[in-house]
C-alpha cells in the first residue's frame, strides 16, 4: 500500500516477530497446562525461554545465511542451482531450529536477511529474477492454501457457539491490541527522535490481522470438551480481522492521510549529499567522543566491508557503494525509457547500460567512421550460452579497474579465438562503453563480427536483434570485416580505436 | 547542582555560550571535558594535530575536511567557544520554538545545517560547488570502488540533476533544493546526553 517507510517497517517487522513469539508462547502455555501448579518461578523461566528461543532462532538463521552466502560464492559455474541453494538453505535453517526447539520463523527471517546482502551480489541477474518470482508465487500459494483450509473448515465443521465467549474474545482482542500498541509506542517514542505519530499508531493497531498461525495452532490443542468452541471462536476472530479490518484499512489510510512512501528513487545528488552527511555525522561523533548510532553503523560497515564482504562475495562482484548503485539504477531506468527494448532483451545485459550523453558521443564518433555496436542481443537459452555467461562474468573482472587501452584489447584478442570468445568480446564491448563528456578513454571495441561460418542457429537469430541505433556508416564498415578472417579482426579493431584516439 | 556551577565557572563565558547556542549546562560541561581531553598540551585551544589524533576520524573518508571545518579560514587554532559554536549546528532542531525576528537564526536551524554541509564541498568559499570540488569529494568518498570514468559520469549526472540555472556549478540554493526531500533535521543531529 506504499505507506511511509517507517510505518511499513514497523508493521511488517511486528508481524514477523509476532509469529515467532506466538508459537513460543503457545508452547509455553501448553507446557504450563501440564504442570500441577504454576509458580512465579515458572513464569520467570518461561520468560527466559522466550528469549532463548528467539535469540537462538536468530543465531541459527544467521549461521545458515552466512553458509549460504559462502556457497553462492562458488556457484559461478552452475548458475541454475543458485536459486535452489537459496530455497534449500532457508528451509534447512527452519528445520534445524525447529529440531533444536528454537524459533523456526526467526531463523528463516534472519537467514533471508543475511543472505540478501551477499547472495544478491553473487548470483547472476537471471537467478535473482527467478528467486524473486518463485518466492512470490510460493508465498501466495501457501497463504491461499491456509485460507482455503480456513474457509472449508468454517463450513464443514460442527461448531459450538456461545455468544458471550465469542464476543468477549473478539472485544478483548481489539482492546488489548490497542492498549499494547499505545503502551509500547509510548516507551519507544522516548528513545527516538522521529516519533511514531498517533495516526501511525492507529494503523499499527488496526492492522493487526490474525491469521494462519492462530488457526493452525488452535487445531493442535489436545482434545478437550470445549475444543470446538475454541475453534469456532478463533475462526470468527480471524474472519473478522481479515475481512472487516483488512478491507477497511485501505480507505482508512487514505482518510487519515497517513504519510505515504516517497515514490521516486533518490537522485544521485541526493544520495551523494546524504552520504556526505552520514560521514560528517560519524566524524562529529568521533570528535565529541559520543558513540552514537552513526558510530556503530560506521563501525559495522567497516567490519562488513573488510571481512564479510571480501570473504563471502565473489572477487569480481564486490558490491559498489550506494552512490554507485543509485547511479546504475537510474541509468538502467533511463535506458529502459530511451529505447523500447524488445521484450526478449536479457535484463542482465543492462549491467553496463549507456547514458544518453554516452550515446551522443558514440554517434559523434561513429560519424568519424568508427565502428561501434551496442550489444543488446539475447542468446537463445541453451547449455552453451549458459557457459558463456560464466566466461563473461569472468572477464568483467579486469574491466573494473583502471586499465591501459592496450591491456583491454589483449583480452579482446584472446577472446576472438574461441567461439565462446565472441561472447567475451562482447562483454569487453559492453563494459567499455564508458565514454564521458570529456571522452577520456575511448575504448570502443567494434563488435567482433566473426559470426560468419561458425555461427550456430542460436546466435544467427540474434543478429536480427541488432541494435536499431546502428547507423548506416557502421553497416558499411561491417562488410569489409565480414570477409576478414577471424585472426585479423582484432588488429583492425585496434587500429580503428587508435585512429579515433588520435582524432580526439 | 553546586558542583556543577563551580565547574562551570572555570569555563570562560559559559553563560553566554549557553545562551547563544542553546546547550544546557550539562552539555557545556561535557563538551569542555572533551575539549580538555583533546587538548593534549593544555594550551586552551585545539590545533589540527589534536584532531588528527582521533583515530576514527583519521579513517573517515572526509576526515580532513571535517577537521578544517572547525577552523575558520586563516586561523590555526580553535578555542573552546568556537568549538562549541560549531558543534551547536548539530543540536536537534526545536521546531516549536517561536523566534522573534530580532534574534539571529539559531545554529541548529535547517539552513545553517545545510550551510555547514555545503561548506564541506566548497573549499574556496565562492558560494558554489564546482565540478572539480564535487569530484574531489566523490573521490574521497568512493575511493577505490569506481573507475575514473564512472566518477566523471556520476559527477556529471549529479550536477545535471541539481543545476537549475545551468552554470555548471551547484549554488547553495540548488543544493538546498536537491535535499528538500531529505529530513535534514533528523539526519544531522547528534543526540547529546539529554
Amino acid at each position: 500500500m506504499h505507506v511511509n517507510d517507517q510505518l511499513h517497517i514497523l508493521v511488517f517487522g511486528e508481524s514477523l516477530l509476532n509469529d515467532a513469539v506466538t508459537v513460543v508462547l503457545y508452547k509455553l502455555f501448553e507446557s504450563f497446562l501440564r504442570l500441577p501448579s504454576v509458580s512465579g518461578l515458572d513464569v520467570l523461566l518461561g520468560g527466559c525461554r522466550v528469549l532463548v528461543v528467539g535469540l537462538g532462532g536468530l543465531f541459527v538463521g544467521l549461521f545458515f545465511g552466512l553458509v549460504a552466502a559462502l556457497t553462492s560464492r562458488f556457484t559461478s559455474r552452475a548458475q541454475v542451482i543458485a536459486p535452489l541453494f537459496v530455497f534449500l538453505y532457508s528451509y534447512l535453517s527452519y528445520l534445524t531450529s525447529e529440531m533444536l526447539h528454537l524459533s523456526g520463523i526467526m531463523a528463516i527471517v534472519t537467514c533471508a536477511v543475511t543472505m540478501k546482502q551477499y547472495v544478491e551480489a553473487n548470483v547472476s541477474e537471471r537467478s535473482k529474477t527467478s528467486i524473486q518470482y518463485f518466492l512470490k508465487m510460493w508465498s501466495s500459494v501457501s497463504e491461499t492454501l491456509i485460507f482455503i483450509f480456513l474457509g472449508v473448515s468454517t463450513i464443514q465443521d460442527v461448531h459450538m457457539w456461545s455468544w458471550s465467549f465469542v464476543c468477549s474474545t473478539l472485544l478483548l482482542c481489539l482492546i488489548w491490541r490497542a492498549t499494547g500498541v499505545l503502551l509500547l509506542t509510548a516507551v519507544v517514542n522516548k528513545l527516538r527522535r522521529n516519533t511514531v505519530t498517533f495516526r501511525d499508531q492507529f494503523i499499527i493497531a488496526y492492522g493487526g490481522l490474525r491469521g494462519a498461525i492462530c488457526f493452525s495452532l488452535v487445531f493442535l490443542i489436545d482434545d478437550f470438551p470445549k475444543k470446538r468452541l475454541f475453534i469456532t471462536t478463533t475462526i470468527v476472530v480471524i474472519l473478522f480481522t481479515v475481512f472487516v479490518q483488512g478491507m477497511t484499512i485501505k480507505p482508512l489510510v487514505e482518510l487519515l492521510d497517513v504519510k505515504r512512501k516517497k515514490r521516486a528513487l533518490p537522485s544521485v545528488s541526493e544520495e551523494i549529499h546524504s552520504r556526505l552527511i552520514d560521514h560528517l555525522l560519524a566524524g562529529i561523533e568521533d570528535v565529541v567522543g559520543y558513540w552514537g548510532q552513526h558510530y556503530w553503523k560506521d563501525k559495522f560497515e567497516q567490519f562488513n566491508k573488510k571481512y564479510l564482504r571480501r570473504f563471502l562475495i565473489r572477487e569480481d562482484h564486490q558490491a559498489p557503494s550506494s552512490i554507485l548503485r543509485v547511479y546504475q539504477e537510474l541509468e538502467r531506468r533511463d535506458q529502459r525509457g530511451d529505447e523500447e527494448a524488445p521484450p526478449l532483451v536479457d535484463p542482465r545485459s543492462h549491467s553496463r547500460p549507456l547514458l544518453p550523453e554516452e550515446m551522443d558521443s558514440i554517434r559523434r564518433i561513429l560519424s568519424r567512421n568508427l565502428q561501434n555496436f551496442n550489444n543488446k542481443q539475447t542468446p537463445a537459452y541453451s547449455r552453451h550460452t549458459l557457459h558463456q555467461d560464466a566466461t563473461m562474468d569472468r572477464t568483467r573482472k579486469p574491466l573494473h579497474r583502471h586499465q591501459s587501452l592496450g591491456e583491454r584489447y589483449t583480452f579482446n584478442t584472446q577472446g576472438e579465438d574461441e567461439f565462446s570468445g565472441s561472447r567475451r568480446g562482447r562483454a569487453g564491448l559492453s563494459r567499455s562503453h564508458t565514454v564521458t563528456k570529456k571522452t577520456q578513454v575511448c575504448s570502443m571495441s567494434p563488435r567482433p563480427v566473426l559470426q560468419d561460418s561458425s555461427v550456430p542457429a542460436a546466435t544467427s537469430q540474434t543478429r536480427g536483434l541488432v541494435d536499431p541505433k546502428s547507423s548506416a556508416a557502421r553497416k558499411e564498415q561491417i562488410s569489409p570485416q565480414h570477409q576478414a578472417p577471424v585472426g585479423r579482426t582484432p588488429k583492425k579493431q585496434l587500429s580503428f580505436v587508435l585512429e579515433s584516439e588520435k582524432q580526439q | 547542582m553546586g558542583s556543577k556551577s563551580s565547574s562551570l565557572n572555570k569555563i570562560p563565558n559559559a553563560q553566554e555560550l549557553m545562551q547563544e547556542t542553546g546547550f544546557s549546562a550539562a552539555h557545556i560541561l561535557r563538551l569542555y571535558e572533551r575539549f580538555e581531553f583533546l587538548d593534549v598540551d593544555q594550551r586552551g585551544e585545539l590545533r589540527p594535530e589534536d584532531f588528527g589524533a582521533i583515530r576514527e576520524l583519521s579513517m573517515n573518508p572526509i576526515g580532513d575536511r571535517i577537521i578544517s571545518a572547525f577552523f575558520s579560514p586563516g586561523k590555526e587554532a580553535v578555542d573552546f567557544a568556537s568549538f562549541v559554536r560549531i558543534l551547536a549546528h548539530f543540536r536537534p532542531t526545536e521546531t516549536n520554538r517561536t523566534r522573534d525576528g530580532a534574534q539571529p537564526e539559531p545554529a541548529n536551524s535547517r539552513t545553517r545545517k545545510l550551510k555547514f554541509a555545503f561548506q564541506l564541498y566548497d573549499q574556496d568559499r565562492d558560494g558554489k560547488i564546482s565540478r572539480e570540488e564535487l569530484l574531489q569529494v566523490l573521490r574521497m568518498m568512493l575511493e577505490m570502488q569506481v573507475t575514473e570514468e564512472q566518477l566523471q559520469s556520476i559527477a556529471e549526472r549529479a550536477i545535471q540533476e541539481a543545476d537549475l540555472d545551468q552554470d555548471d556549478a551547484i549554488s547553495f540554493d540548488e543544493f538546498r533544493k536537491s535535499l528538500e526531500k531529505v529530513d535534514i533535521d533528523h539526519k544531522m543531529n547528534i543526540r547529546f546526553l539529554s
